[in-house]
């Protein structure tokens, strides 16, 4: 062998030995990996289609039993793990593939458990009955300070206030810009968010786009007011958002208690799952689903219909487009104010002490988990229903 | 720089005295930071620009050096008669590397040679007979790659060996080559023969390979990949080593002296920097330097270099 030889001309006695190929830095083989999801999913069978958190998760379960992702949005092909077990709604147990044309997986399984409430997601990862668990930004915080692991994306995910119903008359234009001037949005980012954040001017995170450092984030009361100011009559605004999500009504309070202070009066209104609203604006999540700005600029006005201009109407946004083409699309609409940014949040994970090789995926990435493998020298998560 | 001054040209129509300030809010060193500035007054002196000290009666532009996922982001902004106007260019990464020579005894310098987006193991240069091409041989998982170059630099693809197995690889499969021997290794297989001479290679599963590692004790890195290579710098030992995260860091390569097997070894020079974890690092046969896979993590790509030890007195 070339090392051998090598010690012998560089005059050491250097001591060779056969040693593993593999040592703890590289992966090791075996265990039953348990992840916790907030998402409840009915059949493995159905098309994930949507944006729901539900249709998310399926998609990466999809992604982790099928290899290849046909044209239609169907899957093909065995992927790295196989269905063991299927409870609907609430539990799974996929098996490694041994034969899996790239490699089996690490670990053995990975059982799912579905339909955790996102405040006992990290409870389980703290207290070993769970390996792996996205939790709410705005919990990163406290489960660092718990001495938790946790695994952050780069912010990936908008939250942002749009009007459901809207018109080019002057005075809508005006309430808009006084509404989106008003927002304090370090203010939500510090406060609700905990910091697991940035406040957002954009539609397009920094990191993507390169430009969303020209969208000022910072509260204009003083040009809100005067923008009120110009419009006759009392303004009052309905503001929806999920009911399910806290940290998005804690959000929506807090612009209503800032527009309040431009003179504007918002009624927050929570709008449960498949339910309707007579509100005019959203407040909404928004993931990326590519990490490419434009990608996610022509997915983000679709999910809000948000209308063309009269610039823009006949042409769209070309096919690659350059970063000016990018930045000034999206700058007409920032500049309608039909939608609002908030804040870019991103998504975190909560990590048992074993989980080795997890990287949180990115826009539009899977779950890495046929590259994770846990370190059993680590401590075990303990069996049994959460 | 051309661009951006002609960009700047088109937003100041008739205007010549303008205020320029330049901000940097990417990755980029301040010093490659002030080369551009530099740069970029040049360029405006050129295009009869006259640069004066902000205040209220002159137009102001403002350029920021910023990124996004993929390239360099130059942005104008451009404030003249109450408006406002953006112009923005991309600037490919490559095309602006930055060039901050180490000062250390040990400098490491790395080449890469290949690059693609699946994985490969290991690759090697085969040096060129006379009046002949050189041969890169890339170890993949399932084959032998050969490609040829008239300046190395530049490979053509020419023919590929097939590594039968009739089982899947383990997910991480190992491989090596040995230009010595001409052996090459992919988990239990061994292929044998000459290198050089593609139809004459020879594969069959072995039992259990071994692979063999120096036993060099580098405190903090003992699950560190390593090299042990000749020693540009005189008598000591020279052994490179990567860093000690998982593969989802970027990692880094050190050189280290190694004055007697008594003693543990010691850091010289900088650290040669990754774009993401390196996962194999295999010496190459009488030379200081060292092979070294890296996945990168900015592109996906998986690249081949050669890490050269030289000696700076």
């Amino acid at each position: 062998m070339s090392l051998r030889r090598i010690a012998l001309t560089s005059g050491l006695a250097i001591t060779l030995a056969a040693m593993p190929a593999f040592t703890s830095r590289r992966p090791r083989y075996g265990g039953t990996l348990i992840l916790e999801m907030g998402a409840t999913i009915d059949s493995i069978d159905s098309v994930a289609l949507g944006y729901s958190a539900e249709a998310v998760a399926k998609r990466q379960i999809d992604s982790l039993i099928y290899d290849h992702r046909n044209s239609d949005g169907s899957f093909s092909d065995p992927g790295p793990f196989r269905v063991a077990e299927w409870e609907p709604r609430k539990h799974a147990v996929l098996a490694a593939n041994e034969d899996f044309q790239r490699g089996r997986p690490f670990v053995d399984s990975i059982e799912i458990q579905m339909g955790r409430p996102a405040s006992e997601r990290l409870i389980d990862v703290e207290l070993n009955k769970a390996d792996i668990a996205e939790i709410p930004a705005d919990q990163a915080r406290r489960a660092a300070e718990n001495g938790a692991r946790t695994s952050a994306s780069k912010p990936d995910e908008l939250i942002a206030l749009y009007f459901v119903r809207s018109d080019e008359q002057s005075g809508d234009r005006l309430l808009r810009e006084a509404l989106s001037r008003s927002i304090d949005r370090p203010a939500i980012v510090n406060f609700i968010l905990q910091k697991e954040g940035e406040p957002a001017g954009g539609l397009l995170p920094q990191w993507s786009s390169g430009t969303a450092f020209l969208f000022p984030t910072s509260r204009d009361l003083d040009r809100a007011k005067e923008l009120r100011s110009q419009i006759p009559g009392s303004v009052k605004i309905g503001l929806g958002y999920d009911s399910g999500d806290p940290p998005v009504q804690a959000i929506g309070e807090r612009i209503a208690v800032n527009a309040r202070e431009a003179g504007i009066s918002i009624t927050t209104e929570a709008i449960p799952k498949g339910g309707g609203s007579r509100a005019e604006a959203r407040l909404v999540r928004l993931d990326m689903p590519s990490r490419d700005p434009r990608a996610t600029l022509v997915a983000f006005l679709d999910q809000l219909h948000v209308p063309t201009t009269a610039d823009d109407a006949d042409e769209g946004l070309p096919d690659p487009a350059t970063p000016q083409q990018i930045y000034d699309r999206e700058a007409a609409v920032i500049q309608s104010y039909f939608v609002i940014p908030i804040a870019w949040i991103p998504h975190v994970y909560a990590l048992s002490a074993r989980v080795r090789d997890w990287k949180a995926p990115g826009p539009g990435e899977n779950w890495p988990l046929a590259d994770v493998w846990l370190d059993q020298a680590a401590s075990q998560p303990e069996k049994g229903t959460p | 720089m051309l661009s951006l001054a002609a960009k700047f040209a088109n937003l100041a129509g008739h205007t010549r005295t303008i205020s320029l300030d330049v901000k940097n809010i990417s990755s980029l060193t301040a010093a490659d930071a002030a080369v551009i500035r530099q740069s970029l007054e040049t360029d405006l002196t050129r295009r009869r620009f006259h640069l004066a000290q902000p205040s209220q009666d002159e137009a102001q532009a403002i350029v920021t050096l910023s990124e996004n996922v993929d390239d360099y982001i130059w942005v104008a902004q451009f404030h003249a008669d109450s408006s406002d106007r953006v112009e923005i260019i991309s600037v490919s990464k490559t095309n602006a590397a930055s060039a901050n020579p180490p000062t250390a005894a040990l400098v490491l310098e790395k080449k890469l040679i290949w690059q693609r987006p699946a994985p490969f193991l290991d690759f090697a240069i085969l040096a060129a007979p006379a009046a002949s091409a050189s041969m890169l041989v890339v170890l993949e998982p399932d084959r032998l790659a050969y490609y040829t170059s008239a300046d190395s630099s530049t490979w053509q693809p020419s023919q590929t060996i097939p590594i039968p197995h009739s089982t899947p690889w383990p997910r991480d499969p190992r491989g090596s080559i040995d230009p010595d021997t001409g052996e090459v290794d992919v988990a239990n297989v061994r292929c044998t023969g000459n290198l050089a001479e593609p139809d004459k290679m020879q594969c069959a599963p072995q039992a259990q390979l071994e692979q063999l590692k120096p036993r060099i004790k580098i405190p903090g890195h003992e699950e560190s990949e390593m090299a042990l290579v000749s020693n540009p710098c005189g008598d000591q030992s020279v052994v490179l080593s990567t860093g000690n995260d998982d593969w989802t860091q970027p990692d880094s390569i050190q050189g280290y002296l190694l004055a007697n097997p008594d003693q543990d070894p010691r850091a010289s020079g900088d650290p040669v920097p990754m774009d993401g974890p390196v996962i194999s690092l295999l010496p190459e046969p009488r030379q200081s330097a060292a092979r070294a896979i890296v996945h990168n993590l900015k592109t996906g790509n998986y690249e081949g270099y050669v890490i050269t030890a030289n000696c700076a007195h």
